[in-house]
């Protein structure tokens, strides 16, 4: 198996988290957080519902919660620098649009 | 002074605007002190938000409640009602704000839902007032468009109403230069409540 970003989502999450000022991790896939655990089962059929980093071909979305330590946008570049730099190192490049969500600060 | 709100017209009997919780169901994850832990709250900015608006409407009427127990009643009936009611029509992540990055291949954004979270923490460094409802006015999700701030509060009897309001002002403008990079234009802070224990 060729080793690429959706086949990455736990060691795209260790990677954000490691960032300072993130004080959450949300779950990027819309409306699944709310699902029953039989419901999530039955969605995890489609690729990719395995930990909170949602990538499709075309995205990877990523949803936070930062502290008040820095910027919205100094945060945003760090998690983005990261998983950038986490992505190069797998071997299949990725092509994705990079989507960081900052959903709270406090 | 305002009326109540129609409780059938509220969001708190929404299901689906908490991510499928209500008001009444995180207040009593609350009171039991999160535990055990719900990971579908613990998971849902929301619903966090929802938790943070919860808790300081809880620390402002305890204050309150404390000048002078005797007047519990008449206090919980309306204000608790009226304030929670309003702040939970902002519980939602709202519209996508763009935060500007050096790279084209990122999309960075910060939800109007978080915005407002950052407003009401401005609110709670204020000594005597509570931020009730709060917008933001203008097209938001343009990079750089002007906004415009619209907050209602609640201030304390025998707090100086400009001073507080102004000290909101300046609390506000401090939170939201330092940490986003919107273009505020005003800040409109609208004393719409004196309570008086």
């Amino acid at each position: 198996m060729t080793i690429d970003a959706a086949h990455d989502t736990h060691g795209i999450a260790d990677v954000v988290k490691a960032v300072p000022g993130i004080t959450s991790l949300y779950s990027a896939h819309p409306g699944l957080v709310t699902l029953a655990s039989r419901a999530l089962e039955k969605a995890a059929a489609t690729p990719m519902i395995d930990g909170p980093i949602a990538v499709t071909d075309t995205s990877i979305k990523i949803r936070v919660g930062i502290d008040h330590t820095r910027s919205t946008a100094e945060i945003g570049t760090a998690v983005y620098r990261a998983v950038h730099n986490h992505l190069n190192t797998l071997p299949r490049q990725y092509d994705q649009t990079i989507r960081i969500e900052i959903a709270s600060i406090r | 002074m305002t009326t109540p709100t129609d409780p059938a017209a509220t969001p708190e009997h929404d299901d689906s605007h908490l991510d499928g919780h209500t008001l009444d169901q995180l207040s009593d994850y609350l009171d039991a002190d999160m535990t055990p832990p719900n990971p579908e709250i613990d998971s849902s900015p929301t619903c966090q938000i929802a938790l943070a608006s919860l808790r300081r409407v809880r620390a402002a009427s305890a204050l309150l409640l404390d000048a002078d127990a005797e007047h519990e009643s008449a206090l919980e009936d309306g204000w608790f009602d009226r304030i929670l009611n309003a702040i939970s029509l902002d519980f939602h992540a709202g519209r996508s704000i763009p935060v500007p990055n050096p790279s084209s291949s990122a999309v960075i954004t910060t939800t109007e839902g978080a915005i407002r979270g950052l407003i009401r923490a401005a609110g709670d460094t204020v000594h005597g007032l509570l931020v009730g409802r709060c917008t933001l006015d203008g097209e938001i999700t343009t990079q750089g468009a002007p906004i415009r701030i619209r907050v209602d509060a609640s201030v304390y009897w025998g707090r100086p109403i400009p001073e507080t309001a102004t000290q909101l002002q300046e609390a506000i403008s401090l939170a939201l230069s330092t940490q986003t990079e919107l273009n505020v234009t005003a800040i409109d802070v609208t004393v719409h409540d004196i309570y008086r224990p």
